[in-house]
Order: C-alpha cells, then structure tokens, then sequence
C-alpha cells in the first residue's frame, strides 16, 4: 500500500470516527429520540402555539427547529457514507489506470468535498442564506466530479485487465 | 506482531477476516430484511394511519381549542412515528455497521497489531454494531427504566464502534509501504464476478450522488419551504374553523413528508447498493461456489440493486404499485446476498477440513 493510499484510508477513518462522535453526540442531546419523533414534536408544539392564537411565532419555531435538526442529521449520515466510499477508492486507488499525478489530484478534491461538505450543510444552520448553501453545494460537487474521474481511470483500468 | 502489509494471503482467511466478513454480511442481511419487512408491512398502513388520525382527530380538536383532546390524538401519532423511527434507524445502522466491518477485513493484512488485539477489535466493531441497533430497536417495546438501560446499551455499542474503529487506525500507522498489499487486492477483484460488483456498483454509487446532488436543489428550494408553508396554512385554517381548507392543507402536508421520506431513501438506496455491491466484488474469493454461480448471484444482485431505486423513487410518483416492484427487487439482493453468505460459510467448512482451494 502506497503512502498516498495509507493517507486516504486514515482520512477516511478518522472521517468516519467523527461521524459516529456526532451520532452519539446528537443521540444523547436529542435524548435518544429519533428524527420523525423530534419533527413531528416541533409540528405539534406549533400546533399547541397555534391553540393560543399564536400561529406565526408557533410557525417559526417549527421551521427553525426542523431545519436544524435535518441538518445535524443529514451531516452525520453523509459524513460516514462519504468516508466508506473513500475507503473504497483508498483500496482500489492501484487499479486505477490514470497517471498518478491526476489519480492524486483527483483523490484530493474527492477528500477536500467529504470534508466541505457536511462542514457546508452545519454552517446552514449558523449562516442563513445561499453561503453556507453554495459552499455544501461546492463540496458535494467536487465530491461528484472527483469520483467520476477516478470510476473513469477504474472501469478504464478493469477494461484493460479484462 | 504481523510483519505490516506482508501477510500471505491465507491470512485473508484469519479468524479475524472472517468474523468481520461473516459478521458484516450477517448485519448487511438482517438490516435489508428489516427494512423489507418494514416497507412490506409497516410503513403503508401507518402512513395511512397518521393522516387519518390528523384529519379525523387532530383537526377537529385544534377547531374546537380542545388542547386535551389534541394532545391525546398527538400521542397516537407519536406513537406511529416512534415505531417508523426506531425500525428506520436500526435498518440504516445495521447496513452501515455491515459495511464497516467488511472494509476493516480487507484492512487487516495491514494491521501491525497481534490476532488477539485485532480480534477484539473486530468483535467491538461487529459486537458493538450488533448492540447498537439492536437496542434501539428493543427500545420501542419497553418502558423506563428498562427503556432508560437499553439506550444506555445503545450508546455503548456505538462507543464499542468507535473503540473499534480507533484501534485499526492506531494498527494501521507506521505500516510499510513496500507491501504486497496491492497485488492481493488486485487478485482480489480479479474474478468476473467482482469485476461486474465492481463496476456496477461503481456507477450505482456515482449515480446516487448525482441524484442526491439534483434532490438535495429540490429540497432546499422547494419542499422545505412547501412543508412549514402548508402547515401554516393547516394551522391557520383550523383555528379559524375552515374544517375543508385545513384537512386539504394538512393532507398535502402528509403527502410532501412522503414523498420527501420515499425520494430519499431512493438516493440512499442507491448509493447503498453500490458500496454493497463493491464491497461483495472484494469478499468473492472467500465465496465457496462456481464461477458460473458466482457471477449469476453478482448480477442478480445488481439487478436487483440497480432498480429497487429507480423503483422506489417511482412510488413517489405513480404509488403503490412501483413500491411493490421496489419490494420485489430488494428480495432479489436479499437472496443474492443470502447465497453468498452460503458460499461464505462453505468456504469457512471446506477452509476448516484443510481442502479450500
């Protein structure tokens, strides 16, 4: 195993470590109720706010608190899926028939978007607007491009061992 | 200790290799069946359910301001959603838990730790794994403190994970570069079989990005904002006692929720089959079949892979009946799977009688 694969598979573990940390960490502050139930309690709690004709505050704080809570959830699936697809690219990374300088090139972008990526979608919950938005956006699009390049050096390189 | 990245390729098939292989697998297989029973059995009928307890219950008590009645009929549907939910995390967890522990096998001829470490290791991720979603399975049937015990456990199983997981990467540092390692997963992925797992699920994988990438736009700018907007409007119809505005707006409210819920899993799924298919491409060599076979069960796997997705993302559109073909699809990666962990468990016999070849 080369340095540059050894680096990729710790990035991805580490990755993953910290998908769990926030797992457990969101579990415990949510105290272990799962997201259809916390959802569906903000939907109610606007519903009781409703009952004293309090409709728009009872709608904001629907809002705010489903769209933060899909957020934490969503960084902390995306961290761990992202990170196993990078260890797969990390154990494959010989059989892609690329030159090294673009199959390195490529791997980085690819670990640079699994990083910015769920960063972009938290940062959503603190920065309201397109920022946070475009920059979960730029991440996810890298990840895309970047590994569409290297599935293109890998079906190029079982092709040729075909 | 092992010599780093040296380990013959017979060590692939170490007791430690084959725990997490089998273990993955087994926690792949029970977290697919689940999540077919779930989809088959449950999640219809209590979909139907919870709109039919907002519109016959919930909005005829916010009407009348009776808070106490609302509160009744709301802890129904907690109820419904707290089953949804807790079936739903331990599916994801199971399958998630599954694939850990097949890549950390292809790890460990890496690991410069002894087998006994490396096994204990290996059972945290595989034990752990099991403890986690099992509790939060449990969890719904019981009341505190049992309740309050189990979600103890729950949160211990996934420290077991972590456990797990920060041990490999501490067995993996300082390992050699000059290693064989690449060569053995080469050969590895040599086989037709894993060739088609490979490649399939290569593109599975990119497909769901791009797919989630195209959803995750549409979220954001339409159905998020379209959610609070049709409550608001349920909310402010049923406080003015407008009964027909508000069981329209509450029942839209319900069918974006689906429709968000069947639209993701589908960008899930699809990405879930590809990494299970790439991981199965790497563990064909521990499966003690035919050529002939192996292949067949790869590209039924694929199949069925492939389009339990597109099917799935079709329910949102067309109902029940592509739901009923995303079922169908999923049973046949079930049985491929189921298959393969047959073979799996001949090999592990036919290694054990000293004849594997």
């Amino acid at each position: 195993m080369s340095s540059w694969q050894r680096t990729l598979t710790a990035a991805a573990l580490w990755l993953i470590a910290t998908g769990i940390v926030v797992g457990l960490g969101h579990a415990a502050a949510v105290r272990y109720n799962t997201l259809p139930v916390l959802q569906s309690r903000v939907y109610w709690t606007a519903a009781e706010l409703a009952l004293q004709n309090d409709a728009q505050q009872a709608i904001e704080v629907a809002e705010n608190k489903s769209y933060t809570l899909t957020r934490i959830v969503d960084a902390h699936t995306h961290i761990i899926k992202l990170a196993t697809v990078l260890l797969l690219v990390a154990l494959v990374y010989p059989l892609i028939n690329l030159p090294e300088k673009r199959k390195r090139t490529l791997s980085i972008a690819l670990l640079t978007g699994i990083c910015v990526f769920p960063l972009g979608v938290v940062a959503e919950i603190y920065v309201r607007g397109r920022s946070a938005q475009a920059i979960a956006a730029a991440g996810a699009m890298l990840v895309i491009l970047a590994f569409a390049g290297l599935i293109w050096g890998l079906l190029r390189g079982s092709a040729a061992r075909l | 200790m092992n010599a780093p990245g040296t380990a013959p390729v017979s060590d692939r098939r170490s007791p430690v290799t084959r725990l997490l292989v089998f273990g993955g697998i087994a926690l792949i297989l029970s977290g697919m069946l689940l999540g077919e029973v779930f989809a088959i059995f449950i999640s219809h009928a209590a979909s139907a359910q919870i709109r039919r307890e907002w519109i016959g219950s919930m909005i005829p008590a916010i009407e009348q301001r009776d808070l106490a009645a609302a509160s009744t009929d709301y802890g129904r549907i907690e109820e419904l959603l707290e089953r949804r939910g807790r079936i739903m995390d331990t599916h994801s967890h199971l399958i998630a838990y599954g694939f850990l522990a097949i890549v950390l096998a292809l790890l460990q001829p890496l690991n410069k730790y002894s087998e006994r470490v490396r096994l204990a290791l290996a059972l945290c991720i595989v034990a752990g794994g099991l403890i986690q979603s099992v509790s939060v399975f449990v969890s719904y049937w019981t009341t505190p403190p049992v309740r309050d015990a189990i979600l103890i456990a729950s949160a211990a199983g996934g420290t077991l994970v972590l456990v797990g997981v920060l041990g490999t990467i501490a067995g993996l540092r300082g390992i050699s570069s000059r290693s064989n390692f690449n060569a053995q997963t080469s050969r590895l992925l040599s086989s037709a079989s894993s060739q088609i797992l490979l490649r399939i699920g290569a593109l599975l994988i990119l497909a769901g990005m791009v797919f989630g990438f195209y959803y995750a736009w549409v979220f954001v700018t339409q159905h998020e904002p379209q959610q609070i907007s049709l409550l608001h409007s349920a909310l402010q119809a049923a406080v003015s006692r407008n009964n027909t505005a508000a069981t329209s707006s509450i029942t839209a409210h319900r069918s974006l929720q689906s429709k968000i819920a069947i639209v993701t899993a589908a960008h899930s799924h699809v990405i879930e089959m590809g990494t299970m298919a790439v991981l199965l491409g790497f563990v064909q060599n521990f499966v003690l079949l035919s050529d002939r076979w192996k292949r067949r069960w790869a590209i039924l796997f694929c199949i069925g892979g492939g389009v339990m997705p597109i099917c799935t993302y079709s329910a949102s559109i067309f109902g029940l009946v592509p739901a009923g073909f995303a079922d169908t699809f999923g049973i046949m990666s079930i049985i491929a799977l189921f298959a393969m962990l047959c073979g799996l468990v001949r090999q592990t016999g036919a290694d054990e009688l000293g004849y594997a070849p």
